[in-house]
């Protein structure tokens, strides 16, 4: 059975069509990267899928279980997890106590004792260890992304929607946050990913799905998507497009 | 972090005041253990969970009214006093669910015009309440000492049981849930928290006690008026005396409701005409001197949210 | 007839609402402040028409300028000196800061003034007039007119004079102005003074009509969020169509259920709003 359906799914803000009837289907052990030209509509599928927004069409379902319309914090129990492009940590808190908190209510820890073994392990294999008793706001942006990877590990999900996770690191951060993120697929979460650096999408994912005005317009393994003409089209527009069509005709 | 013993033995302390002071102590003891129960009741959805409630008057005013009422009908007055609270918590529960989607200066609204409605409401509604013309309460057959000890004693047993439930709140799942939902309630949301539910649990639990505390005041002056017990002041009031002792914190609201005592009976007693002013000037003081309260002065560095992570010795 | 002529009186009661709540309006919408000063301000307002009167012979409608230039710098003097400390602080620590400046404010006039009610009986009154059947007091009419002239030039101001629309960049983006060389801290305590103003305005052109107490402030601040609720933040047509929203309501409310229940329809009418449309009518706009 796959892990996450997505049947029709359209968003309607006002006038604007945010996600246009998408069909998308992930199974377990994937990791699935969702690209598309800013405004395309990755960040809203993510948040249609999470529960923060209703569709306005169309039927999500997790696990064979329908999951639209119900509340984010029912969703992030049965094993979704996400994170945000901009941090979303508590800022007061601990390294521990940040994750602690998913730990206790999305992974329904039965005591402290065990939500905070489990919130060690999530903070050790993110490697935050040393810095398990800091306030999350001084940790640095990095420190900050692994916390919400850590956040998202105590909470036992299936799967783990990653919203530009890379965004605001320097390429030697950007590479641990690449092994990071397979050694969370090896533990067995299916991983969607939003991202715009190719390089990222490239060795990571085996698989592509690309939005453009919140519509699919392919889907397919890396090497076929780069060289897609709807996908070259969307990014770099028509006339890079017909230029590198009459090149490859050419050469 | 609190240490039970010397919190124990204050309370003791307190509860001997009867042998040591004349009636007038045992007014301000009275006084201060009323204070003590808003102000703990206010900083489980003001301090915990960072919603600006100005609800406690319309908690208190529904209490006093419901105590008052029943006391009337005939039932004996502790039955009185307890379905103060229950009314005054089903209050906080159906409204809460009304007003707690509402965020910042809306929802402070809300709350604040809560008061305002239940005070009209009590005014046309004559019948029942005596109207504009207030409600009397029936005399106790007791002597004045006696029955001095008696609401000293009540409003202290009312004020401990409120340190107790902000102390579970804040040691318990709940609190946890609250602080949060205080820092950032989208977040809360995404790793599982049902924040409808806690704000929920916090709103009613303001309002609990606080309707026992009204319906004890109303017995204890044996005469009460809408515009008495439905006063704003008694919504703005806790909310000082938690930042005078530091907001969030377990301790703090009692050693707020203590110093706000002493001033309120200093002013008073010495500068009556201007004591609204003088009540003004001390909350501009705090705002820019004391901004963290008495406790925030204490604890100079912030050690984080869970204080069942502080306890001595602990390693992570 | 008789519909008209409560409508009539809704809308001459609606424009002075709307005078009332469209500087606390202005506040609330530009500094996210809500001012629980604007009640005093207005109370302070009908003093100056009061003493203005008994004391020198001037009309209050021409107290007006005299109001409303005394509260603009009572108004930016409070902003600068004080409310700015606190300027993106929690919903809690503005509201408490300026309940507690109101009770210093509000126990002064008790002091100065004593909580006796006064009236201004002006000595020629333009009393009333009678045409096509409905029933004209020309005192609150005249009122009511000076009322909406005010708002219009503070809709003016805010449209086509530099500082309005300094006071709107500050608004949409704060940190975007100051990059722009708007003194951010100015501006702050101008919209303030302008707030304090056509409150101080509106107590003049009230003290024909209403009673002057320290005591009425706090209703004048419960008519002014109501009006700001009901017709919607962030917009001079929002408190005009709110203020006239209101004053028609409670005129037909006060026939149809009793005038002793019109702060009670009011608030009902605000529990209501708060529960299902917190952005009013207009919906919540920015000054644009």
């Amino acid at each position: 059975m796959s892990l996450l359906t997505l049947n029709g799914v359209s968003k309607v803000f006002g006038g604007l069509k945010a996600v246009n009837d998408v069909d998308l289907v992930i199974e377990p052990g994937e990791i699935v990267g969702l690209i598309g030209p800013n405004g395309a509509g990755k960040t809203t599928l993510v948040n249609l899928v999470t529960g923060v927004f209703k569709p306005t069409a169309g039927t999500i379902e997790f696990g064979g279980k329908r999951i639209d319309g119900l509340k984010p914090y029912q969703i992030s129990r049965l094993g979704v997890a996400r994170t945000y492009q901009v941090v979303q940590p508590f800022p007061e808190m601990t390294v521990l106590e940040n994750v602690m908190a998913p730990a206790t209510f999305a992974a329904g820890a039965a005591s402290v004792a065990e939500a905070r073994d489990q919130a060690l392990e999530a903070i050790e294999f993110l490697g935050l260890g040393r810095e398990a008793n800091k306030l999350a706001s001084e940790l640095t942006l990095a420190g900050r992304k692994r916390l919400e990877l850590a956040k998202s590990l105590a909470m036992k999900p299936k799967v783990l929607l990653l919203d530009e996770v890379n965004a605001g690191l320097n390429p030697a951060e950007i590479d641990t946050a690449l092994e990071l993120i397979r050694a969370i697929a090896r533990r067995g979460v299916t991983i969607i990913l939003i991202e715009h650096l190719m390089k990222v999408v490239m060795t990571l994912c085996n698989r592509i799905v690309v939005l453009h005005h919140g519509a699919k317009i392919a889907e397919g393994e890396p090497g076929a998507i780069v060289r897609d003409e709807r996908v070259i089209q969307a990014y770099l527009g028509n006339r890079y497009a017909e230029a590198n069509a009459r090149k490859a005709s050419n050469g | 972090m609190m240490r039970i013993l010397p919190v124990v033995v204050a309370i003791a302390a307190v509860a001997a005041l009867p042998m040591f002071g004349n009636n007038y102590v045992l007014r301000l003891g009275t006084m201060f253990a009323m204070y003590a129960v808003l102000a703990q009741s206010w900083n489980i959805i003001g301090g915990y969970a960072g919603y600006p409630s100005f609800a406690t008057a319309a908690f208190f005013g529904l209490g006093a009214y419901t105590g008052a009422i029943l006391q009337g009908a005939g039932v004996p007055m502790p039955l009185a006093w307890g379905a103060a609270c229950l009314v005054a918590a089903a209050f906080a529960g159906v409204m809460g669910l009304a007003i707690l989607h509402l965020k910042g200066h809306y929802f402070a609204i809300a709350s604040l015009v809560l008061a305002e409605v239940l005070l009209e409401v009590t005014t046309s509604w004559t019948s029942l309440t005596g109207g504009g013309m207030g409600l009397n309460l029936p005399v106790i057959r007791m002597s004045v000492e006696a029955q001095a000890r008696l609401f000293f004693w009540s409003m202290l047993t009312l004020a401990v049981l409120a340190l107790i439930m902000s102390w579970l709140v804040a040691r318990g799942r709940v609190g946890f849930a609250l602080q949060c939902i205080r820092q950032n309630e989208d977040a809360s949301s995404m790793v599982g928290i049902n924040t409808t539910l806690y704000k929920t649990i916090a709103f009613v639990l303001s309002g609990l006690l606080v309707g026992g505390a009204g319906a004890m005041y109303a017995s204890w002056v044996f005469y009460i008026e809408p515009p008495d017990v439905y006063s704003v002041m008694t919504s703005i009031k806790p909310i000082v005396m938690v930042m005078l002792g530091g907001a969030g914190t377990v301790l703090g609201p009692v050693v707020g409701a203590a110093a706000f005592l002493v001033m309120e009976e200093v002013v008073w007693r010495n500068f009556l005409s201007i004591h609204a002013a003088v009540l003004g000037l001390t909350i501009v003081g705090l705002i820019f001197f004391l901004p963290n309260g008495i406790f925030g002065l204490i604890r100079k560095r912030r050690t984080g949210a869970l204080p069942q992570l502080q306890r001595k010795g602990e390693t992570v | 007839m008789f519909y008209a002529q409560i409508l009539l009186n809704g809308l001459v009661l609606g424009g002075l609402y709307a005078c009332i709540a469209v500087g606390f309006s202005l506040v609330w919408g530009v500094l996210n402040v809500i001012n629980i000063l604007h009640g005093s301000f207005v109370v302070l307002g009908s003093y100056i028409a009061y003493f203005g009167y008994v004391h020198m012979g001037i009309h209050p409608f021409a107290s007006v300028v005299i109001a409303g230039a005394l509260l603009f710098g009572l108004g930016y003097l409070v902003q600068a000196g004080l409310i700015n400390r606190v300027v993106g602080a929690p919903v809690l620590t503005t509201l408490v800061l300026t309940f507690g400046l109101d009770l210093m404010l509000n126990n002064s006039m008790l002091l100065a003034f004593t909580a006796d009610y006064r009236t201004v009986q002006v000595a020629n009154p333009l009393g009333t007039s009678v045409i096509g059947g409905l029933v004209l007091p020309l005192d609150r009419l005249v009122a009511m007119l000076l009322a909406c002239t005010l708002t219009g030039l503070l809709f003016l101001l805010l449209k086509r004079s530099g500082i309005g629309r300094a006071i709107v960049a500050v608004r949409m983006d704060r940190q975007a102005a100051a990059l722009m060389g708007v003194n951010v801290k100015h501006i702050y305590a101008v919209t303030f003074g302008i707030g304090a103003l056509m409150a101080g305005a509106a107590g003049s052109l009230l003290s024909v009509i209403f009673p002057i107490s320290p005591l009425n402030s706090s209703e004048f601040l419960g008519l002014a969020f109501i009006v700001c609720v009901l017709g919607g933040l962030g917009s001079i047509s929002g408190a005009i169509v709110g203020g006239l929203a209101l004053g028609v309501i409670q005129s037909f409310g006060a026939v149809l259920i009793g005038p002793q229940h019109g702060l009670t329809i009011a608030f009902v009418l605000l529990v209501i709003l708060l529960i299902f449309k917190p952005t009013g009518i207009m919906g919540r706009r920015g000054y644009e």
